[in-house]
């Protein structure tokens, strides 16, 4: 479903958007690689001049190893990428590469999981160690949104769906709610579908509607970043091209980071694309070359389907 | 190739398999099995409600013929005046126990002391017993002295050291006996104590056992609380109290002795009309055995022993004109009555110059009394007037005066009422109280075990919950009995608490006691299921409300509690429908009074009490036993209910 008109918008994103130095390649030999020097040394001084912060990456990931057992065995190992901001950035890779791991420690989903722990590096975003000690859980998550592979709203009616993420900072002014339900229904797209039925069950809309108020009930906190797990492996194409014309839509406000298991829709919606296999970043380029040019062999392997 | 099909008879889809009983596999015998265990389970059920429908079906029809006869022999109408003069004496009993209740707690703690004297005295007695006998026998001896003229002086003499030494002994053996005395082992626990007092108290019971006389500090208690007495019985208020107690009390003995002949009348008159039913029943009997005998030789002995038995209907009009006659006179002494509770009234002085909890609650009740009582004078005057009993009693009020009857009466020897509102409000209330404080507990805890507590928490936490359910429910009633009603007792007489209704507490049995050891039993059943509840929401809407920026208890209570909500509730409708059900604490803790509680703190029965208590002692197929086989279908049909209504809340809810 890539219009004509939605290419020419990503071209144009391409170039409008200065990426900043390409670090991310292959880090299969651990803290050697120089571009790891760099990345301690570039934000700091960016942050000090003004107009260097339209480039400046919104998400740093910073020779980061995971595991899930307590450092036993790393299921993610040295990965290190940056992410612009405005841009939609797709995680690709076959199943269990760690790509869900890596997103779901942006906004440290996996706190939930008891075991698990950082084993190495850091995880910046805006610049801020995320798990530095005075940082919470929660405020990060207000900042890093998250929409999920199978679409999970609240029992509860679209408005308070679209508001509970309002309702819990504790906005209580009915105008404010309805402004900003408003808002966020427009803003996925969905307005039009359901603005005479606010008040009845969440659950009785389709799956791409229910995914789609997912992500109106993700943007209504208004986040800086939006990591989408999977968000149409549910839905069916005609939903799917909906919810991706949206994610294009979407990048005008947000940073998107997407997990895919389509290479279609990767090569569709994103801007840069990064390429796991077995939790190890094999490559981290923009879309465009990834696809059409890779620089790994394992890359192409992939994506021409010989193996994943 | 065809010979051999054809001589065994299979075919390659024919079914295999050696083991076969007339014709069904091991498979289908395991499916009959199961099958066939269900169907006996459903057959059983459906057999428990024949047979409580069955046994209680009688119920309704015999009732009625019982309240005819209670309104053909006059008892309905006798006890109208009754209903009349024993309202007026619970204001007099009211009354009384108010001016008592203010003059001891006045007495303060020294009013009670002559008792605790004469109870320690005793346990005191007991102690030195075998001294007390030593020293009896001794004296004994020494008075046989002058019944054996030529015995030994020095005979004499040892028997008169006898004496002194078991007075010597019984001394000192009172004096250690009574340090192990203490207000602990005093059996009636109502008394006030003082532990200032208990030395002298000790010494005063030695005093008595050994000397025979009061000590110094019982007579100086004595004379000041006779003083007290005195300044006590000056007070306006009390004074006012103890004329108003005259004043009721004044007209009630006429007035009792009116209802009395009236209910000999009737009494008689329903001997009578017993008599004339049973005869004729036999009669009845006979007869019929007469017409169904086979040989004309027994026909005729039956007819005639049928003939021989006399049936003669009781003249009721005439047998009841005594009662109709006596109306003219009842009006005379009810004005009596009227006159003097008015004035009797206007003499109660307020609550509020009263000291003690207890008097201020009974001269509470008083004032709630005081506006009706005039109209229940008025109302069961209106009732005698129009009384008739030739009038049918109908159906309906039999019916009515089983669901909204407020009395049930047993074995009485003037008439039986079997009202099932004193134990339905039992029941309910005690279930009540229980739902009230183990929801909060058992539904707290399990969304704290399941959403909030670490794995080596919910691994102590849910087993010791889940381990409640296998102390036996007669463990618990005599842990109610023994300790948590004494506990609940002494909290309750705490004046800080007097505002709360129905507080002080006045007996240990209570329907809060056995409410608090119901809410104990229920909380399992809650906790399990609520829990399960909580397990089946799914994770997905925690990730959802987390990734929000939503905090752990945020998400439990605007998400994970609303989307279970239908399991909860279905929850405590079966935490209700366990404790509704339950016997042996409401049994043995409520206390047994059965009478509309009217606070929580009130001892009450239960529908499950009085069924464990009377069916062992009914005749089968009595009044009686009707009536317990319609409690216990009311029970049924409350329980099914509850049930149903939980499962129908889960059915609906659960297939979102």
């Amino acid at each position: 479903m890539v219009t004509p008109s939605t290419i020419d918008k990503l071209f144009n994103m391409d170039t409008l958007v200065k990426e900043p130095a390409a670090k991310a390649t292959i880090s299969d030999t651990p803290s050697t690689t120089p571009k790891t020097m760099d990345q301690h040394t570039q934000p700091s001084s960016a942050a000090s001049t003004p107009s260097a912060t339209e480039t400046k990456p919104v998400i740093e990931i910073d020779n980061v190893s995971f595991s899930y057992d307590n450092g036993k065995t790393n299921t993610l190992r040295d990965i290190s990428l940056d992410i612009a901001p405005k841009q939609v950035t797709a995680f690709i890779g076959p199943s269990g590469c760690g790509k869900s791991t890596l997103l779901r420690c942006l906004n440290r989903m996996n706190d939930l999981v008891e075991t698990s722990m950082i084993s190495h590096g850091e995880i910046r975003i805006m610049g801020q160690d995320i798990h530095a000690k005075d940082v919470s859980a929660i405020e990060l998550r207000k900042q890093v949104g998250m929409v999920f592979q199978k679409y999970n709203p609240f029992p509860k009616s679209i408005y308070d769906n679209v508001a509970y993420g309002l309702r819990i900072q504790g906005i209580k002014n009915k105008s404010k709610l309805d402004e900003a339900v408003e808002k966020s229904l427009r803003g996925a797209a969905l307005w039009d579908e359901v603005k005479d039925r606010l008040k009845t069950s969440a659950l009785g809309l389709s799956g791409g509607q229910q995914q789609r108020l997912c992500i109106a009930r993700t943007i209504a906190v208004q986040p800086k970043v939006i990591l989408m797990d999977e968000p149409c492996s549910a839905l069916d194409p005609i939903a799917t091209a909906k919810v991706e014309q949206l994610i294009m839509d979407l990048r005008q406000d947000f940073t998107i980071v997407i997990v895919t298991h389509s290479m279609q829709q990767a090569s569709r919606v994103s801007d840069r694309t990064a390429f796991f296999y077995l939790g190890e970043l094999i490559e981290y380029d923009e879309t465009n070359k990834i696809f059409t040019n890779p620089a790994e062999q394992r890359t192409e392997a992939y994506i021409s389907g010989r193996f994943g | 190739m065809r010979a051999k099909k054809s001589s065994t008879n299979e075919h390659l889809l024919t079914k295999k398999g050696g083991f076969r009983i007339m014709g069904i596999g091991k498979q289908e015998a395991i499916k009959y099995f199961f099958g066939g265990n269900a169907i006996i389970a459903i057959i059983v059920i459906f057999l428990i409600c024949l047979f409580l429908v069955k046994e209680a079906f009688f119920f309704f029809p015999d009732y009625r013929k019982n309240l005819s006869l209670y309104r053909l022999s006059g008892q309905e109408f006798a006890d109208y005046p009754m209903a009349q003069i024993v309202a007026q004496k619970r204001l007099a009993s009211l009354a009384t126990e108010a001016r008592s209740y203010e003059i001891k707690y006045r007495q303060g703690v020294e009013g009670d002391i002559p008792s605790l004297n004469s109870a320690i005295r005793n346990m005191l007695r007991n102690k030195v017993n075998s001294e007390i006998t030593e020293l009896k026998r001794a004296e004994e001896q020494v008075e046989e002295i002058d019944f054996y003229p030529n015995l030994e002086e020095s005979e004499k003499q040892a028997r008169h050291q006898r004496v002194a030494t078991a007075q010597e002994q019984l001394k000192k053996a009172a004096e250690e006996a009574s340090l192990t005395i203490n207000y602990n082992d005093l059996s009636d626990k109502t008394l006030e104590t003082s532990p200032k007092y208990l030395d002298d108290l000790r010494q005063a019971a030695v005093t008595r056992l050994v000397t025979g006389e009061k000590s110094a500090f019982i007579e100086r208690i004595e004379k000041s609380l006779a003083e007290k007495s005195i300044e006590i019985s000056k007070d306006q208020n009390l004074l006012d109290l103890a004329e108003a107690n005259t004043l009721l009390r004044e007209p009630q003995r006429d007035f009792d002795q009116f209802v009395s002949k009236l209910r000999k009348i009737t009494i008689s008159t329903k001997q009578q009309a017993q008599q004339y039913q049973s005869s004729s029943a036999r009669r009845l009997a006979l007869e019929s055995g007469a017409a169904l005998a086979s040989s004309d030789e027994d026909k005729e002995r039956l007819a005639i022993e049928a003939k021989r038995i006399l049936t003669i209907q009781p003249d009721y009009t005439k047998l009841n004109q005594p009662l109709y006659n006596s109306l003219d006179k009842h009006a005379e002494l009810q004005a009596q009555l009227e006159a003097s509770t008015r004035a009797a009234l206007e003499k109660i002085p307020s609550a509020d110059g009263f000291e003690s909890g207890a008097a201020k609650k009974r001269l509470k009740e008083i004032a709630s009394i005081k506006s009706g009582i005039y109209d229940l004078f008025a109302e069961n005057r209106a009732k005698m007037e129009v009384w008739d009993h030739t009038k049918a009693y109908p159906m309906s009020q039999a019916v009515t005066g089983f669901f909204f009857g407020t009395e049930w009466i047993t074995n009485s020897s003037w008439q039986d009422f079997y009202g099932i509102l004193p134990l339905f409000t039992g029941s309910l209330g005690a279930a009540i109280i229980a739902v009230v404080l183990a929801v909060p507990f058992a539904v707290g805890g399990a969304i704290y075990v399941n959403r909030l507590a670490s794995p080596v928490e919910q691994n102590i936490v849910k087993p010791v919950i889940e381990f409640i359910q296998a102390i036996p429910s007669i463990v618990l009633a005599f842990f109610g009995v023994v300790v948590l009603g004494q506990f609940l007792f002494d909290i309750g007489q705490n004046p800080a608490l007097s505002w709360i209704p129905g507080f002080p507490i006045e007996g240990r049995l209570t329907m809060l006691n056995a409410g608090i050891l119901l809410a104990f039993m229920a909380t399992p059943t809650i906790f399990t299921l609520a829990e399960d509840a909580l397990n089946n929401v799914p994770k997905s809407y925690k990730e959802a409300s987390l990734a929000l920026g939503a905090t752990n208890l945020q998400t439990v209570l605007k998400v994970i509690l609303p989307s279970c909500l239908s399991g909860i509730i279905a929850a405590v409708l079966l935490g209700f429908g366990r404790i509704v059900g339950e016997t042996m604490v409401v049994l043995l803790v409520m206390g047994g009074r059965i009478k509309i509680p009217t606070a929580f703190t009130d001892p009450a029965h239960s529908m499950t009490g009085i069924l464990a208590q009377e069916i062992g002692e009914v005749v089968q197929g009595s009044l009686h036993w009707g009536a317990l086989f319609m409690v216990g279908l009311v029970l049924f049909i409350v329980s099914l209910s509850l049930n149903f209504t939980a499962q129908t809340i889960l059915r609906r809810y659960s297939d979102r």
